[in-house]
Order: C-alpha cells, then sequence, then structure tokens
C-alpha cells in the first residue's frame, strides 16, 4: 500500500519572483532507493492576484 | 443529503461575512512543465499542465471569528478544497470547524516554495485537507493542533459509504528554536492514527528546517506503520533559495 522502504529524495530548487505575484520556480529532483535512479525536472509559473471589498 | 446541507451551511456563512464584515478574495494558479526520467532512459514522459487552481474567499464575522471558502477549480467536481468556520478564543487556544487542513508533518508550512511535492504528498500519508474539527494554538515558542476527522481526505468527504466506518486523529507540535526576521529554525514532530481501511495504520513524522535569509533547508522523515507488515519509512532533503 505505501512502498516507501529505503525511499529518499533529494530537491533543488529557486524560487523567483519576477513581479509581484508572478513567480518562476525551476526545480531538479533525484528519488534513490529503487531499482534505477528516477530523476525529475520541473518548472513552475505561478500568479496570484488577492484584494479586499 | 450530508452534501447538500455542508454546501448550504458555507454559503450562509461566507454570504453573512461578505454582508456584514470584510470580505477577501484572492486566486492562486500554477502552469507546469515536467519532465520524468529514470537511470538509463531518455525522457519518459513529459508535458505542460495546469496543476492547481485555487479561488479563495475570507470573511471576518467579527476580531475573533472568521469564516473562509477555498475552491480547488482543477480538481471540480471535488471543488472544496477549504470550507471552515474558525474562533480564535485567544492566540493559545483556537477552534476551525468544517473542511479544514491537515496538520500533518512539513505539509502544513511547506506553501510550495520549490515544485516539488512535500514527502507526505508523495507518499499519501495524509490528505491535505479533510472535514473534521481542529483545535489549535499558537505560543511563543511553539505551535499544536490536535485534530479529529472524518478520514475520507477533500476528495472522498462527502460519500455516505464512509461515514462512521472512517476516522483519522493527528496531533503534532512545531517548536521554534530560532525565530527572526532572517534566521529560523523550527523542529516539527507529528502522530497520526487512522482506521479508513482495515489495518489501522499509525504514521509518525519529523522534520528539522533550517531558513537563513533567501535560503532553507528541509530534512524531513516519515514513517507509516501497518498493524499487518513491518514499517514503512522514507526520507526527503528539501533544498531552495529565494532570488
Amino acid at each position: 500500500m505505501h512502498e516507501l522502504e529505503g525511499n529518499t529524495g533529494l530537491y533543488l530548487g529557486a524560487n523567483w519572483e519576477a513581479i509581484k505575484g508572478f513567480a518562476v520556480k525551476p526545480m531538479f529532483g533525484m528519488k534513490l532507493g529503487g531499482e534505477k535512479i528516477d530523476y525529475e525536472f520541473k518548472a513552475q509559473a505561478e500568479y496570484k492576484i488577492g484584494f479586499s471589498i | 443529503m450530508k452534501r447538500v446541507y455542508v454546501y448550504l451551511m458555507i454559503l450562509t456563512a461566507v454570504g453573512f461575512s461578505s454582508a456584514y464584515g470584510r470580505f477577501r478574495f484572492d486566486a492562486l494558479t500554477w502552469f507546469s512543465y515536467g519532465a520524468y526520467m529514470s537511470e538509463g532512459d531518455t525522457v519518459i514522459e513529459d508535458g505542460v499542465f495546469i496543476e492547481r487552481g485555487y479561488f479563495t474567499f475570507r470573511g471576518d464575522l467579527n476580531e475573533k471569528a472568521t469564516v473562509r471558502l477555498t475552491l480547488d477549480v482543477v480538481n471540480a467536481p471535488d471543488l472544496f478544497k477549504y470550507a471552515y468556520f474558525d474562533y480564535k478564543f485567544i492566540d493559545a487556544f483556537a477552534v476551525r470547524l468544517g473542511m479544514t487542513g491537515v496538520n500533518f508533518g512539513h505539509l502544513p508550512l511547506w506553501k510550495y516554495p520549490i515544485p516539488a511535492k512535500s514527502l507526505v504528498d508523495t507518499a499519501k500519508a495524509a490528505s491535505s485537507a479533510d472535514l473534521g474539527i481542529d483545535f489549535y494554538g499558537k505560543l511563543s515558542f511553539m505551535s499544536y493542533n490536535l485534530q479529529f476527522f472524518n478520514g475520507g481526505g477533500y476528495k472522498k468527504w462527502a460519500s455516505d459509504d464512509t461515514v462512521g466506518l472512517t476516522f483519522a486523529g493527528v496531533a503534532s507540535s512545531i517548536f521554534h528554536f530560532l525565530k527572526s526576521d532572517n534566521l529560523n529554525l523550527d523542529l516539527g514532530l507529528s502522530y497520526k492514527y487512522t482506521y479508513v481501511d482495515t489495518p489501522p495504520t499509525h504514521a509518525f513524522d519529523g522534520f528539522i528546517e533550517f531558513k537563513l535569509y533567501g535560503f532553507g533547508l528541509v530534512v524531513e522523515y516519515l514513517g507509516i506503520y501497518d498493524t499487518a507488515k513491518d514499517a514503512d519509512s522514507a526520507l526527503a532533503h528539501y533544498i531552495n533559495g529565494d532570488i
């Protein structure tokens, strides 16, 4: 059910808020412990807005 | 019927707060590109996708009482991510009722500084939100949560066949050893008991989070103890920098 045994991950990332409310987040990750090492690359654009009335 | 009742309760609370209190709205969307590879292989999966999209309405009924409704528009029709009523008696003791966050492991502090899922999320050790009651508080050196949930998570919380058969209890504390504008050192300890499927499971999580100016380091351990088999465990390290 859980499949966690020997499951170790290392993640490195940056978080760059280019303009207020808009951020860019590249990341590199490694998952160890299985028969092979899994690599993951991900880049994310985050957009936030907010207001009060 | 339960779903309709809760919908009406939530919409009434949000309507009341918007009419008589301060009303806030915010939206959050993530657009992602991801590529996944295994050792010795080329890219086995990649793509561009909208990972999450949240619309949040908050209303202050008075200085102590607030309501919140967060819609998870990407996971519709399971729209409700958070829908709760919160009453703060004092800083050290408050009660939250409804669909609220599950404070297990580093997940509630995660705030997604990098696009990785937290360890608790990856291992499906706890849902990020569930229907229940949360007793919580903050002191100068620590915060705590004592929570009792339906146990179905926020995507299955209203399913009638799980009512009365599921339960999850969470106890967690975060200790603040160093706390200043540019330097933080926190230790988090969490325990969760789950009775959704038989046999029941116990889960323990411990993490250390260190932040210095824009850089952060998290080391987290998660163990899930199933009464029918040996314990499983996982460990993850997260390093990120804010630019």
